[in-house]
């Protein structure tokens, strides 16, 4: 049973389509022994950063989290919002904390060329810097983009990026992974066939 | 590279699929269901779905109707029509919308675009200007359903509305609107050229080639149009090819068929 | 119920037919723009559909095909006017591309026969054999109240079918009938088949593969429906096929067209219809009588209704004298063809009618008390309405349809090779 996190924020029902998609077996839930018995946990996320952080505070799910993927390093899979969660700090709207699990700071996007807008919306190419685990078998990394943050990793740990996308000289990590945790900041559950795909590497990874 | 974006707007009148002449809307096509399939199968980026029914009337219809199309859209989808109030927003994100789109609430209660970017970030929300040309012939704002002139010039209110947070803009001519003679350029490079959010050109499609102007001399972010996209096979796909082979940066076109069974019924309403 | 104050149409046309603020349906607007266009319109169009033709002639050589083009015919009065409009006027080689539902009626076999005879075209026939054609009736009478579901999905299937197989691009149909009739498109918007509109109207939501999946379908196998499932995308965009309709291309009158078939082309009539005053349509579908019934007890109007109307909009017919054609033929009657088909299906009209009591228009049909259903409105009830008036059209002319001589079933009983009729189909 794969748990998409419910925090009362963002689109779960499309992740959780998604899913179904791929003939899984998954459930969207905040309660914390679902969580405790799930295979992966799934956290989506549309929003600002602060309410996110807020929500999940609120419902006692940081030390959920912190329990099944920092102690018992069950597999986490963070959807925009939630790849932003994992720094130690966002600038969004004043200076809120993360999870603090990687070890960056999440930044406002400021592209250097005027015909590039934010928010960074639509469909962008990735280049792809570990070609195995999310990117098996994907010739077209194209995917769905939709923020105006964007994670930046600290330098010792940059080997985490497995991912990038430019956006006019912003280095956007797009996905990451650290052990047990992945994260992407575009859409997989919107970017049809390709994030589809994706979706099934990642559970391919994860049971291997 | 960043690419543009090809949407279809499935435009929906008391639960029926419409066309659009001018914000008139008297010949009904199908059902929302078989144009989300469809277009989804048919290499398109995004999809927008407008209730534009004359009067709010049985909400929950159209609602029920978003429910149902959302399950078998794998590409972003945008909401729009009688949004009047936050709880409402975050229904249609619970329901599967990726964004929604406000028109008639935003110039009545510009604080409404600020409190819905606060909620649910800027990228959640499109802001819907329609605009016509007025008496004295100028370009002017026009909201609920077209009917209600509002004084404000497109210039002068895009920057106003991105000022108070809109993630992206859906710009509607009017008077283009199902007349197929391409979208009002002028129109759409005035407002293109003075904001710094992504602009959805909407309103006058007629041939492909629209799109193309539509993004190479309006200065588009994204093509959008209704009408045309019931009137062929492949249609959507057909458009991306024709962009694609123009130049244009674009998602590459692919047939996209969900496994998933339909399970259909006569009497469904969506 | 509203209906439309020129012609005789309820809003419950599926999906929706919406009436403007005159009370003029959009079926009949779209039928003033048609009704608009001047000869030099035409012209160019003819023009332009010449282009056509020879382009996917073109198309068609280079994928190293025999034929120019296909003809998706039932033997009716279109398919004479299509194949003769293809072969006659353009000089093109069609192939005729025809679905057999089963449920063929003497004169409609005569009459396919007379048009491959006449014409000089090769006719390509997919043939559904009875015990398949009875179990799709039957099963989609229950979902969709249509027991001719597989002649439509036939007639807009398999011809993609054969376009791709035989990698002839071009399927030229006759009526756009979203357009024509349903007032859901307009000329200038120059419509083509479209799979989409296939799905959702033709074949009543339904592809193929939902009935494979249908928890209540107990035995349609794959193969009873071999002819329906539509070719994959990748086929078609590699084929490069396309569908037309002629009618965005020709005037589309069809009384003179039907009057052409029959003057010099062959085509025979019926002398007289249970259902209708048209004598032209429909000719070789022998359940188009049970067919019409069912759209009647759904909706509370039926086939007579669409020709009364199509002749208030050619102004041949004045909408009193269509209301009375309508309660003539159709209001509140039973037609005796619905016996034939309960015979053939095997059920009894008590069930053929429970099938469908699901399906009926709650704001057209009330059962009372006893299990009886009472039609609530019909357009009788509506010739005083406010605006009729404002909304008429002047008459230009009387209607007419024309009849050929009396068809004669062939002789029985005859010896081998005496005063036989060749039947080449």
């Amino acid at each position: 049973m794969l748990a998409i996190v419910d925090y009362g924020m963002g689109n779960v029902r499309s992740i959780y389509n998604a899913f179904n998609l791929l003939g899984e077996e998954v459930c969207i839930t905040d309660d914390k022994n679902t969580l405790s018995s799930a295979e992966a946990i799934i956290v989506p996320g549309v929003g600002a950063f602060s309410d996110g952080m807020k929500n999940l505070r609120e419902k006692n799910l940081l030390e959920i989290l912190e329990k099944e993927v920092i102690e018992k390093k069950k597999p986490y899979l963070g959807i925009c919002l939630g790849l932003e969660f994992l720094a130690e700090k966002s600038l969004e709207g004043g200076s809120h904390t993360g999870f603090g699990w990687i070890k960056g700071t999440v930044i406002r996007l400021q592209p250097n060329t005027p015909s590039l807008r934010v928010p960074h919306i639509g469909w962008n190419d990735t280049m792809v810097l570990k070609k195995e685990g999310l990117f098996k078998e994907i010739q077209k990394p194209t995917f769905y983009f939709l923020h105006s943050y964007y994670l930046k990793v600290d330098e010792s740990e940059k080997n985490i990026i497995t991912s990038i996308c430019d956006y006019g000289g912003n280095q956007i990590t797009a996905t990451l992974q650290k052990d047990n945790i992945y994260a992407v900041q575009f859409h997989p559950e919107k970017s049809q066939s390709t994030g589809i795909k994706l979706l099934k590497n990642f559970l391919d990874d994860i049971r291997k | 590279m960043l690419k543009n974006r090809l949407i279809p707007n499935i435009i929906v009148n008391n639960g029926h699929v419409v066309q659009s002449r001018n914000f008139k809307h008297t010949n009904v096509v199908g059902y929302a269901i078989t144009a989300v399939d469809f277009f989804n199968n048919w290499a398109v980026d995004e999809i927008i779905i407008l209730d534009v029914s004359r009067q709010p009337g049985n909400r929950d219809q159209f609602h029920n109707i978003i429910q149902g199309v959302s399950r078998r859209s794998f590409v972003p989808m945008t909401v729009g029509g009688w949004i009047r109030d936050t709880t409402e927003i975050n229904q249609f994100l619970k329901e599967g919308a990726d964004k929604v789109s406000i028109n008639t609430e935003a110039v009545n209660n510009p604080n409404f675009i600020s409190d819905a970017a606060k909620m649910f970030g800027s990228q959640c929300i499109v802001v819907s200007i329609d605009v016509k040309k007025n008496q004295v012939n100028e370009y002017e704002v026009f909201i609920d359903r077209g009917r209600k002139p509002t004084g404000l010039h497109p210039v002068e209110w895009v920057k106003e509305v991105e000022k108070l947070g809109a993630g992206e803009i859906f710009l509607t001519s009017i008077d283009h609107d199902g007349t197929k003679q391409g979208y009002d350029l002028k129109l759409l490079q005035q407002v293109c050229e003075n904001v710094t959010i992504p602009v959805i050109a909407f309103g006058g499609v007629g041939k492909w080639q629209d799109f193309v102007d539509g993004i190479k001399i309006g200065k588009a972010d994204a093509v959008s149009a209704a009408n045309i996209f019931h009137y062929t096979q492949q249609s959507t796909f057909n458009a991306k090819k024709y962009l694609v082979e123009a130049g244009l940066n674009m998602r590459m076109p692919e047939f996209y068929k969900l496994s998933t069974p339909r399970n259909p019924k006569y009497t469904e309403t969506y | 119920m509203q209906y439309c104050l020129r012609c005789c149409y309820p809003a419950n046309t599926r999906p929706h037919l919406i009436i403007d603020e005159m009370g003029v349906c959009a079926s009949c607007r779209a039928f003033e723009q048609r009704a608009s266009k001047d000869e030099n319109y035409w012209n160019n169009k003819r023009e332009e559909l010449k282009k056509l033709l020879q382009e996917y002639k073109e198309k068609a050589r280079k994928n190293g095909a025999s034929y120019d083009c296909i003809i998706p015919v039932s033997g009716g009065k279109d398919s004479h006017y299509q194949t003769y409009l293809i072969t006659q006027v353009y000089k093109m080689r069609p192939l005729l591309v025809a679905y057999n539902h089963g449920y063929n009626s003497r004169l409609g076999l005569r009459n396919i026969n007379n048009l491959v005879n006449q014409f000089g075209c090769d006719l390509l026939r997919y043939n559904t054999n009875p015990k398949t054609a009875r179990k799709l009736s039957l099963f989609m009478l229950s979902k969709v109240g249509d027991m001719t579901w597989h002649h439509h999905s036939g007639i807009y299937s398999f011809p993609f079918q054969t376009a791709v197989r035989y990698k002839v691009p071009l399927v030229i149909y006759g009526e756009d009938g979203g357009g024509y009739w349903q007032g859901m498109f307009n000329l200038d918007d120059q419509v083509e088949f479209t799979q989409k509109h296939r799905q959702e109207i033709a074949m009543r939501g339904f592809e193929p593969d939902d009935i494979l999946n249908d928890a209540e379908n107990k035995d349609i196998t794959r193969a009873d429906l071999a002819p329906f499932f539509f070719p994959p995308d990748e086929e078609i965009e590699s084929v490069g096929v396309r569908g037309i309709y002629l009618s965005n291309y020709d005037q589309w009158n069809q009384i003179e067209h039907a009057e052409l078939m029959i003057k010099k082309y062959g085509f025979q009539t019926y002398q007289s219809s249970e259902q209708t005053f048209n004598l032209h349509s429909s000719i070789d579908d022998l359940f188009e009588g049970t067919h019409n019934y069912l759209k009647y007890l759904k909706f509370g109007y039926s086939r007579c209704t669409d020709h009364a109307s199509m002749e208030i909009r050619y102004q041949r017919m004045s909408r009193e004298e269509a209301i009375e054609m309508i309660r003539k033929y159709e209001y509140l009657k039973r037609p005796k063809n619905l016996d034939l088909f309960l015979k053939f299906a095997g059920i009894t009209e008590k069930e053929f009618l429970d099938k469908i009591d699901h399906l009926r228009d709650p704001q057209i049909w009330e059962k009372d008390s006893k299990g009886e259903w009472h039609q609530l409105d019909w357009v009788g009830n509506h010739i005083w309405d406010k605006g009729v008036e404002d909304a008429r059209l002047p008459i230009k002319e009387k209607w007419r349809f024309m009849t050929s001589a009396p068809y004669q079933d062939p002789p029985v009983n005859y010896s081998y090779g005496e005063d036989e009729e060749i039947i080449s189909l």
